[in-house]
């Protein structure tokens, strides 16, 4: 036996290697194009060309909102609220194209609830507001909770609807009537825009600062674990926007109209636009801007997977844009489309937390149900 | 071993006996039980320090027991810990031969309990340590070098019976040979799948990460692997082979421990390949080292407390068998449960056990799957029309969650226990409907469960999906169609 395996030990090399060989002429493919990928470059990409343009486009619309505020202050009538609000939204969009990556300085420095907590508590607000031993300034913002502070508290003020009982448009004459006969109203509006503009202002510097301990370097040095962080970050995203806002709305009780409160964006009238940018911004994570994305990881291991994701999620923004008025409208009236906006979710949710996990060897560790 | 077939050739049976039987140095016997012990007392202490106890037996009120061991449920939080603490000092008893038999039986007791808490916790190699731990309690591997021995000098002997060794030559065996089995598949022979998503994970380590992102890499460690199993054994067996195949156990095990979180597995594999040596391999490696140390230190003081080691006991007595032919027949017996428990995924003809997990576990199927599934359960009460959807989190942590969605027989218990919490709540008629889906082995994701099935009633054959279900039946209208007719 010992003279037959010595003698025949080049004769099973070469067996062995015919048949890897042999395997590797069958069942290799031509390797799709790839725009000289590696994961640290994709990584790199993201953080250069997805994230730390996010930020520094959430710290301009900031400072913009809090001058448009300060100006409104200054003489408060119907066109500079109308301004304020216009401003509003764009910080709150350039909040929300980030809210699918709520992790590094953001979560750091404890900013999270600043700019993604929305259940503002209006009786809370308007305690503060009524108690004149409490100085509206910075350092009662640092100490006061999430509750009544942030880019949702300014909402309130901004688009008051009277607590969440109307479903028309946002009440203006109300919201203005309240803003121009109480200067501490004003003053709490400002305050919280001059917050939310520091802290933006912040992690925009952040995530624009070079070096190996820049937020963008050990991102991108993260190797794996960043991966990790970066699915687990998007698969949430995908969940909490279908299940806290898609399905949470199908499944509200009637009347809708006074359940605005449950809704994110009830208030100013965008809780459809918040779920179309949350879904955008996944899409502009996994496509990549003007760079690699998640789905050139994808594609070098699995094209058609990556592919499949693509489509879907084209399938999922359509349709959630096709669902075309704010979802505490669409549960009266366009039930069907926000059900098919609601399934295109799904079938989202399930690619990235069974097929996109399984294909780039992800862990997920959030907890579903978790967010928001 | 052709001495083997010559003498069973000449005289049968007893022949064979006698060679079962013959005396053999209990040196490697001895220096198994102290790598063993030494890395079991390790796995205890790394498991204390990383938080695990907690995580997987005392983080979520639901445990998924095995069937027939539902009384089994984890301890208090200060107990459990103590109960590790206490099995890495029945560990390190073990190494040391100190009460030797009492250590390994409580040990081996110790730690099958906490297996057999919770199924999401199984991985081969805790099966093999409940094994090997068991297999030792009836070994003579305390009867040199030992405290019990050192004690006790009526106990030291130089000689044991050869089963001992080759009992446990044989469960390692099993583990290669049916590894390697499991390995002849299309996934893993033909797309080098699970490795290409595995290897292309690593790609960050220093010097080799590039490569690993390769798919050539992926078909060769593949390759290399399925032949490694199959046939690691027979080329440790053999004199010839026996150095180079040492040395490719290290490379193969050491390479495993780096790229993937393995845990123990790999020491415990290094340790027991050392049964495939010489049975005197501990007495010439220190007497090599005696050499060394003494060329080294002065006067060649070092070396003589070594070389002492390294000498027989000069204790004539063999270590032999008491009932020889129950031993025989227990020995058959055990033998012939491990070699049919593996085969089960063949027996039953599951169309591939990593998918439905019939006859999945104690089978070796080791490293074979990468499956990630997704569930979420959708109770109703048909008599008043109540329905909800249940959120797993309330009764399982995110470890046990994760795996529970990649085994459809878990997702079933799951089910059933969120029945019965349902009916206790008032809902006496509830059902309970799974949408379950998962993705094996880089293949896009199917349906796992079918949806339309209650799971909290009686499952007929047929709930759990084939591999081959056509991926369009994914979509969540599907799934929604479906748990409407379902009643979810």
């Amino acid at each position: 036996m010992d003279r037959f395996f010595s003698r025949r030990w080049s004769a099973w090399a070469a067996v062995w290697i015919s048949l890897v060989l042999t395997a590797q002429c069958l069942h290799a493919k031509p390797a799709p194009e790839q725009k000289n990928f590696s994961r640290e470059a994709m990584l790199r990409d993201l953080a250069q060309k997805v994230i730390a343009p996010g930020y520094a486009r959430l710290a301009a619309n900031c400072r913009m909102l809090a001058d448009n505020i300060e100006a409104f202050n200054a003489s408060p009538d119907q066109a500079a609220l109308d301004r304020a609000r216009a401003s509003w939204n764009a910080a709150f969009v350039a909040a929300d194209s980030l809210r699918c990556f709520q992790t590094g300085p953001v979560a750091e420095r404890q900013l999270v609830s600043t700019f993604y907590y929305w259940q503002a508590a209006p009786n809370r607000i308007e305690a503060i507001v009524k108690d004149p031993s409490q100085t509206i300034d910075q350092t009662l913002l640092d100490n006061v909770g999430a509750t009544v502070k942030g880019l949702y508290a300014m909402e309130y003020f901004l688009f008051d609807r009277r607590g969440g009982q109307l479903a028309e448009p946002p009440d203006s004459a109300r919201a203005l009537d309240l803003l121009t006969a109480s200067p501490r109203r004003r003053a709490y509006l400002l305050a919280l825009a001059r917050d939310a503009d520091g802290k933006a202002g912040q992690l925009a510097a952040d995530w624009s600062a070079t070096g190996p301990q820049s937020a963008a370097e050990k991102f991108a040095a993260g190797g794996q674990a960043s991966l990790n962080l970066l699915v687990n970050q998007l698969t949430q995203s995908i969940e909490n926007t279908l299940q806290n806002h898609l399905q949470l709305t199908l499944a509200l009780a009637a009347p809708v109209d006074r359940q605005l409160n449950r809704i994110k964006g009830g208030r100013s009238g965008s809780s459809l636009q918040s779920v179309v940018v949350a879904l955008e911004s996944v899409d502009r994570f996994y496509r990549g801007e003007n760079g690699l994305g998640l789905r050139d990881s994808v594609n070098r291991l699995n094209p058609a997977l990556g592919a499949r994701v693509q489509d879907k999620l084209t399938a999922a923004i359509a349709a959630a844009r096709e669902i075309g008025e704010p979802l505490e409208r669409a549960a009266v009236d366009k039930r069907a489309a926000l059900q098919n906006a609601v399934d295109q979710a799904h079938e989202m949710e399930v690619l990235f937390k069974v097929d996109l996990v399984s294909a780039l060897g992800v862990t997920i560790t959030f907890t579903s149900g978790d967010s928001d | 071993m052709t001495a083997i077939r010559q003498t069973c050739a000449d005289d049968g049976p007893q022949a064979l006996f006698r060679w079962f039987t013959a005396p053999v140095d209990l040196a490697s016997l001895a220096a198994f039980r102290i790598l063993f012990g030494s890395v079991m007392a390790a796995g205890m202490i790394r498991f204390l320090a990383k938080g695990w106890v907690r995580e997987i037996y005392l983080s979520s009120p639901f445990h998924f027991p095995y069937t027939g061991f539902e009384w089994v449920h984890p301890l208090p939080a200060e107990w459990m810990h103590l109960h590790f603490v206490l099995l890495a000092v029945l560990a390190l008893m073990l190494a040391a031969g100190f009460c030797y038999r009492a250590a390994a039986g409580l040990f081996c007791l110790g730690f099958t309990y906490v297996e057999l808490i919770d199924q999401t916790a199984y991985l081969n190699h805790y099966y093999l340590v409940c094994l090997l731990s068991g297999l030792l309690i009836f070994l003579p591997a305390h009867r040199a070098w030992s405290v019990d021995a050192w004690r006790r000098p009526s106990l030291a002997r130089d000689a044991g019976p050869a089963w001992a060794l080759h009992l446990l030559r044989f469960q390692i065996a099993v583990v290669y040979v049916f590894a390697g089995l499991a390995k002849l598949n299309s996934d893993w022979l033909l797309h080098a799948q699970p490795l290409r998503i595995w290897l292309a994970a690593c790609s960050d380590l220093a010097l080799v990460g590039p490569w690993l992102q390769e798919e050539w890499v992926a078909y060769a460690a593949s390759w290399f692997g399925a032949i490694y199993d199959l046939t690691i054994v027979f080329f440790l067996l053999r004199r010839r082979t026996r150095p180079a195949a040492f040395l490719a156990v290290v490379f193969f095990h050491v390479g495993t421990w780096m790229l993937f979180s393995i845990g123990m597995f790999p020491w415990i594999m290094i340790a027991s390949s050392m049964l495939f040596l010489p049975s005197d391999w501990p007495r010439r490696f220190l007497t090599g080292c005696a050499v060394i140390a003494g060329r080294l230190s002065p006067g060649g003081r070092w070396g003589r407390p070594l070389d002492a080691l390294a000498q027989p006991a000069a204790c004539p007595k063999v270590a032999t068998m008491r009932r020889p032919r129950l031993a025989a027949t227990l020995l058959v017996a055990y033998a012939s449960v491990q070699l049919l428990l593996p085969l089960r995924p063949y027996l039953l003809n599951a169309e591939n056990p990593a998918w439905s997990y019939r006859g999945f576990n104690c089978a070796w199927q080791v490293m074979i799957a990468e499956k990630t599934g997704y569930v979420e359960f959708h109770a109703r009460d048909p008599a008043t029309g109540w329905s909800a959807r249940v959120q797993s989190g309330r009764y399982i942590s995110p470890r046990q969650d994760t795996l529970m969605a990649q085994d459809p027989f878990l997702i079933r218990e799951l089910a059933r226990y969120i029945a019965q919490d349902l009916r206790a709540q008032g809902h006496a008629r509830v059902q309970v409907f799974a949408d379950a889906f998962a993705a094996l082995n880089g293949s896009p994701s199917r349906r796992l469960i079918d949806p339309k099935v209650n799971l909290a009633g009686d499952t007929s054959s047929g709930w759990i999906l084939p591999l081959k279900t056509p991926v369009s039946s994914n979509s969540a209208a599907t799934s929604r169609t479906v748990l409407a007719k379902a009643g979810g």
